[in-house]
């Protein structure tokens, strides 16, 4: 199982409002507005930055429910904004 | 009419930034007009903001500096960002990626990138690594152009590049070369030279540049033949920077004339390196220039090419274009196909640019 | 020096021969032109501006004439030119002053990088700045020019240009462009309003230009501070309705909306942050334009605390 964690905080800038954020990924110079979900599971991520969890930890911490969460988190990665660690 | 109509200020503020400063209002309407048209106000922007000047240019003006050098910003990082695009998808290729011209100079962190407009990424794969590469790219995203059965044998048979590709999602263009000059040209220095010899970049594993005097003799090679002249004024700047970046060190100059020889181009450093002199006042050590000497052109092509030449490098605006200019210009495009290719096909060939309808060129 | 202080005679030769350098807030642009219309268009709606003398420095030279060749004979078009270059393919002749002032938008937002510039109309009251990002046709401009006549100083209806380090707003007053029935109602609307003739556009409509209120000219060199953004919808028949939007998504609006984004990168996403922060954002659709007004009138009158 794949274990991620969030990119480093100089690779992206961040600002969020009542629980939806927007970002801006240094790599691509793409412009992103996150869903709810999306928010709510980089804030607990960034949180804990140092940490790297397989999708359901994660999401538990977020307090999402499983569901889609593999592909909420594959959809992070392809903008730039998680990274994985090979198990 | 102004007074200084008709000066090249873009050069002599290239000269001598500083004296920009006591310009009148008249002559920075001109200058960054001029420049602007030269593609070189960016460059101008970034030698003021080196020597510490621009806080002293009138408010007026520094507001276009400023909006300049932040579009030659924004264009480095577009290139450092498709330098990764391309070094990812080429990277089962053998060997390092071999970058050319402005994307060369931004990896190397030359004083040649600085305030430097950039369009297309240029980049030199081995002849026989041509089709490996060109696959690679189609499968991440790139796509061919030009595809008009005459213009593919043009770019793959005649000229020293794929067809340029452009990458559908990013709108970006990559120009693939497998040497620096057409097959059908006169002066062909042969790429195994190039590529035995090309440099590591610092800190980065996958990507090269050409040595310090092959990376001056295909900037001086590129002037030479280039058929594209509006921007020849920025090439020579681009040509200038680098000899004062690289022969700060006293070995590089009998370095540069040995290579010139090698690779049959000591005609071209020799008339380029008194082009850079005289117009930009290039410092170059004058065992270098004796070391070309023999190379000379015979003394009334060498007055013809001189004069020619230094019309077509005065900035393209209005202001300084007169009579002589345009046939100068005429003059210099119809010898760039002649230095690219022998009389029957450079007929064939400006015939049918000729008939082509302006935007059937374009990418499809 | 300003326009109307030029005989008609004058302006006329002066504009055919180097041309005349016109201050617009933060710009001084050089225009030159032959064409009736647009020497027309030039007196009746930049009379109040400032004239820079021809040895100040001039942000652009634009020329507005007729391309050369036999075509202008048959089917008379107009040109518009940057310093000599032509950046865009001719217009039916009628055009020739909207051509100009479509020109004088495309230089401020093609070239002036010390800003971050917005499509977006922008009006000014008690110092604060409403911006109204939009695209064409959503009934902004209808919108602007009726906010203008009554109450708002008008600091553009194209183009909001944002210092991105002071982080205020920077007029750039210029005549109102208005389409099709807008000219009509905003005519009835404000009857104080001067328009120049309307003319036919490319796209089976009319447009019409009219002229800044004064104290947009006057007070041109004075900055607003952002306040308020709201993306207007004209709905007819529908009663006036103001409704808060999420950040998010107008930080999106506003991204789409802007120029020159990318070319200030992380630079421009920090500078719409923090005029986002600073605002409170709404949509809002309309079907009159005096319901309208008045709601806006209440939204400034009020002293609700930024978010």
């Amino acid at each position: 199982m794949l274990r991620w964690c969030v990119a480093p905080a100089a690779c992206y800038e961040w600002r969020d409002w009542d629980g939806q954020a927007v970002v801006f990924v240094h790599a691509t110079g793409d412009t992103h507005a996150l869903s709810p979900e999306a928010t709510s599971l980089l804030v607990v991520m960034r949180a804990r930055s140092n940490e790297t969890h397989a999708t359901p930890a994660w999401m538990q911490f977020a307090n999402l429910a499983d569901g889609d969460g593999e592909a909420l988190m594959q959809g992070l990665a392809a903008i730039g904004l998680v990274r994985y660690q090979q198990p | 009419m102004s007074p200084f109509a008709e000066q090249d200020l873009v050069v002599a503020a290239l000269r001598a930034p500083k004296q920009v400063l006591a310009l009148p209002p008249v002559a920075w309407d001109l200058l960054v007009r001029q420049a602007r048209a030269a593609g070189l106000l960016a460059r101008l922007a970034s030698m003021l903001q080196a020597q510490g000047l621009l806080a002293d240019v009138p408010n007026a003006p520094v507001a276009h500096l400023r909006a300049a050098l932040q579009v030659a910003a924004a264009q480095r990082v577009e290139v450092q960002r498709e330098i990764a695009h391309v070094r990812d998808a080429l990277r089962e290729l053998p060997g390092r990626l071999i970058l050319l011209k402005g994307a060369a100079y931004v990896a190397a962190g030359l004083p040649a990138a600085e305030g430097r407009l950039f369009s297309d990424t240029d980049i030199l794969v081995p002849k026989d690594q041509l089709p490996a590469a060109e696959s690679a790219l189609l499968l991440r995203g790139w796509a061919g152009t030009h595809h008009s059965a005459y213009d593919q044998h043009y770019y793959r048979h005649w000229m020293h590049e794929l067809p340029p590709l452009v990458h559908l999602r990013r709108q970006t263009a990559l120009d693939v070369h497998h040497a620096i000059a057409p097959e059908t040209a006169r002066l062909r220095p042969p790429s195994a030279l190039l590529l035995a010899a090309a440099v590591p970049i610092a800190g980065d594993g996958g990507l090269a540049t050409l040595a310090p005097a092959d990376m001056v003799l295909h900037s001086m090679l590129h002037l030479d033949v280039n058929d594209e002249l509006a921007h020849a004024l920025r090439d020579l700047s681009d040509l200038d920077l680098l000899l004062r970046h690289f022969g700060a060190d006293a070995a590089f100059w009998p370095q540069l004339v040995a290579r010139s020889h090698q690779l049959g181009l000591a005609r071209v450093l020799h008339d380029w390196l008194r082009r850079a002199v005289r117009i930009l006042q290039t410092p170059v050590p004058p065992a270098a220039l004796a070391g070309v000497v023999d190379a000379a052109p015979g003394a009334l092509r060498g007055r013809l090419m001189d004069a020619l030449w230094l019309q077509a490098l005065r900035p393209r605006h209005r202001s300084l274009l007169g009579t002589g200019s345009r046939l100068a210009l005429t003059g210099l495009y119809l010898r760039a196909h002649w230095m690219r290719m022998p009389a029957g096909l450079l007929v064939r060939h400006l015939t049918v640019k000729a008939l082509r309808r302006p935007d059937a060129s374009a990418t499809q | 020096m300003i326009l109307g202080d030029l005989t008609p005679a004058q302006l006329k030769q002066r504009l055919a021969a180097d041309g005349l350098s016109l201050r617009t807030g933060p710009v001084v642009t050089r225009v030159q032109s032959t064409l009736d219309a647009v020497v027309q268009g030039l007196g009746i709606h930049y009379a109040a501006f400032p004239v820079e003398s021809d040895e100040a420095f001039a942000d652009f030279h634009v020329q507005v004439c007729r391309p050369a060749g036999l075509r202008s004979w048959l089917r008379p078009q107009v040109v518009f030119r940057f310093d000599g270059e032509e950046p865009f393919a001719p217009l039916p002749g009628p055009q020739s002053f909207p051509m100009l002032e479509w020109g004088l938008n495309w230089c401020i937002y093609t070239y002036c990088h010390q800003f971050v510039t917005l499509h977006s109309a922008v009006l000014e009251r008690d110092g604060r700045a409403l911006l109204m990002p939009a695209p064409s046709g959503s009934g902004k401009s209808t919108l602007c020019a009726g906010l203008a006549f009554r109450g708002w100083r008008l600091l553009s209806d194209e183009l909001t240009v944002l210092d991105p380090v002071a982080g205020d707003i920077v007029p750039v007053p210029r005549p109102i462009s208005l389409k099709n029935r807008s000219i009509e109602v905003i005519r009835a609307f404000a009857p104080q309003s001067v328009f120049s003739p309307a003319v036919p556009d490319t796209i089976k409509g009319l447009v019409a230009h009219a002229r800044p209120p004064q104290d947009a000219v006057d007070k041109a060199r004075l900055r607003a501070q952002p306040r308020w953004i709201v993306l207007p919808r004209f709905a007819a028949g529908e009663p006036a309705r103001l409704t808060p939007l999420p950040r998010a998504e107008v930080f999106m609006q506003l991204v789409e909306n802007t120029f020159n984004y990318s070319i200030h990168g992380p630079a421009a996403f920090a500078a719409l942050a923090r005029l986002l922060e600073r605002c409170d954002c709404y949509s809002f659709s309309y079907g009159d334009l005096d319901e309208a007004v008045a709601v806006f009138d209440r939204l400034a009158a009020a002293h609700e605390p930024v978010r």
